[in-house]
């Protein structure tokens, strides 16, 4: 029965709602051909990191800072206005990882600046076509998720879908883990793409993302921040799909799960791009699918308060799926 | 041995009852027919018992409850209001989707003469084609118990043939039918049983024995003719009814129509025809009696 849905699934119908996802690839390949990989030094640690040329000057800024540190940090300093102890610490130990690893001054980036504005890295390139790639997700998952159960009930086969001597949410369930799958796979492919693209900057990149979870000083490379972006786009995509598969399989028809999705949706992009404070994206967090931004790797991310806003998500999901089990359950499917 | 039981089913769109079944037994490899004007409840009886709609009572397919457990659906083969398939998949896959044992699909297409047809896309065929595909997987699906909801639909006469002979084959082989249809005089061909359903109840009505050229019906020009005609029957020692210048015969086998008509040829009918098993006429009285 596996085999006979994913061959359903893997149809020209549903082939052409993942179709984009090829013209993601073209255009992502593309641009990492065109772009200008050398230019100038930069560093988004500016504000942590004065720029040194050799080994020498980096021991020279970490000895002048410790010093610093030990005498209670800076206080209106000319360079430095409002650097307090807590912001010194953060600065000592960034050098102390760049004295460690021998890094030179490019070797790092700030997590929560990985685009940058006058050359691609490895970084920036997943991160562009990492979070593009957000829109026609959403977008497939919606329409996937919409139509797949429900072209069932339009085209009228549910009389022979549902009695096949299954019980029906079993039926229901296949059909959703067959279609998540299938959506997951091309996600985990398009990454996989964008990844090996992206290695053509690895000469000009640095190599490592810094962050800071509780003041303390955490890094990742190229590959861990790969990892994260992609378990964070599949966490996006079952969240997504999960709400939106089984809302259709209680609404029961296809215009009215799409339509009342995109509304969503659209509801989502206005509130984001009307409420500014931190606060208010906060409280209507699931409602501004505020979980669309963990596909942004960022700082915030490993922060325990932002994991708790999966809650009400996952609730959310978990209502839904109930509902509409107990629907189905009692639905008439020979219409 | 009873393959299908239904105990106190009943049926409700707000309201309204449309199906009120205090007990209903059916017997494995018979035919049944239920007959019934529109709106009776006989399309919701055949979803209730394909658990294609929720339902109050209990149905059990060879003992086995079908609310608790609906595996029994696997070996049911149904065709309920219009065929539905997928598009895009030609005739065959489309049968292999929805059915786990297609062994029979090439005996079944021959006796249908749908084989030619069969690895063409669906969305290619036409009503007819369409029909007979469902007619198709509802008998290869139909291990145990095939379900017809109208399936004369849209069919040449050729084609009502095959489906007929398709139909027999199936119930020969062990295997219970089930099935609805305004044509009582193509119906009758296929089944064992009537039931009626009317004011949303149910009541059953056992077609006698079939035996091709058994009751006739001739009438004639005039009362002498009519009075003649009268006579020689009586000397056939046949049973027969008169009403006026009509005469409904039963030859109980002695004698064939066409030796019918060589006999009463003198008596210058105006018209005779074979009413055997006349499905119509019975549930006309029928229709009149419940």
């Amino acid at each position: 029965m596996i085999k006979r849905e994913y061959k359903h699934f893997f149809t020209r119908k549903y082939l052409l709602f993942l179709l984009p996802v090829i013209v993601f690839v073209f255009i992502s390949g593309y641009a990492s051909l065109t772009a200008d990989a050398e230019g100038s030094v930069y560093s988004d640690f500016s504000n942590y990191v004065e720029f040194y040329e050799n080994r020498e000057e980096l021991q020279e800024q970490y000895d002048y800072y410790k010093s610093m540190y030990d005498m209670g940090g800076i206080q209106n300093d000319d360079m430095n206005i409002g650097v307090n102890k807590e912001e010194t610490a953060k600065r000592l130990s960034i050098l102390k990882f760049c004295l460690d690893n021998n890094l030179e001054y490019d070797g790092i980036i700030d997590i929560d600046h990985v685009v940058a504005y006058r050359k691609y890295t490895e970084f920036s390139y997943l991160y562009n076509f990492g979070t593009a790639y957000v829109l026609f997700a959403i977008v497939a998952c919606i329409l996937i998720g919409g139509c797949y159960q429900s072209a069932d009930m339009v085209t009228k086969t549910s009389k022979l879908v549902y009695t096949t001597g299954e019980k029906r949410n079993r039926i229901i369930d296949r059909k959703f883990l067959v279609s998540l799958s299938g959506l997951l796979a091309v996600t985990v492919v398009y990454y996989i793409l964008i990844a090996l693209f992206s290695l053509q900057f690895s000469e000009f990149t640095p190599k490592y993302l810094l962050y800071f979870v509780n003041g303390k000083l955490q890094v990742m490379n190229y590959f861990g921040y790969f990892t994260a972006m992609l378990f964070s786009q599949l966490l996006m995509v079952v969240c997504t799909y999960t709400f939106m598969y089984y809302f259709s399989v209680a609404v029961k028809n296809i215009i009215v799960s799409i339509c009342t999705f995109f509304v969503i949706f659209v509801i989502s992009l206005f509130t984001n791009a009307v409420i500014n404070s931190p606060d208010a994206v906060n409280f209507i967090g699931f409602l501004r699918m505020g979980y669309m931004s963990f596909v942004n790797v960022s700082s915030t991310t490993f922060e325990i308060k932002y994991c708790l806003y999966f809650i009400p998500i996952i609730a959310g999901i978990a209502i839904m799926v109930t509902i509409s089990k107990i629907i189905s359950s009692k639905a008439d499917y020979s219409r | 041995m009873t393959f299908v039981a239904i105990k106190n089913l009943k049926k409700q769109y707000g309201k309204n009852l449309v199906l009120d079944i205090e007990s209903l037994e059916l017997q494995k490899g018979r035919a049944y027919g239920f007959f019934g004007a529109n709106g009776s409840g006989k399309s919701t009886l055949l979803k209730c018992l394909t658990s294609l709609i929720d339902y109050k009572g209990e149905i059990e397919i060879d003992g086995v409850n079908l609310k608790k457990n609906p595996k029994p659906l696997e070996r049911i083969g149904l065709l309920i209001e219009n065929p539905a398939f997928y598009n895009e998949l030609t005739g065959r896959k489309n049968i292999e989707y929805f059915c786990k044992d297609t062994s029979s699909i090439d005996e079944y297409s021959e006796i249908l003469q749908v084989k030619d047809i069969l690895d063409k896309k669906y969305r290619t065929y036409s009503l007819g084609m369409r029909q007979k595909l469902g007619i198709l997987l509802a008998c290869v699906k139909g291990k145990d118990l095939i379900v017809l909801d109208e399936p004369f639909n849209g069919l040449d006469v050729i084609s009502v043939d095959n489906a007929l002979r398709l139909i027999n084959h199936c119930r020969e082989i062990g295997v219970t039918v089930i099935l609805t249809s305004h044509q009582l005089d193509v119906s009758q061909k296929a089944i064992d049983s009537i039931y009626l359903l009317k004011n949303c109840r149910i009541k059953e009505f056992i077609i006698p024995e079939k035996k091709s050229g058994e009751r006739f019906l001739f009438e004639f020009a005039n009362k002498e003719n009519a009075d003649a005609a009268e006579k020689l029957i009586g000397s056939l020692a046949v049973e027969y009814e008169r009403t006026d210048n009509i005469f409904k015969i039963n030859s109980q086998g002695k004698f064939t129509f066409y030796d019918m008509i060589d006999k009463l040829k003198p008596c210058e009918y105006i018209k005779a025809e074979d009413i055997t098993s006349a499905v119509k006429e019975l549930y006309l009285e029928m229709e009149k009696s419940v």
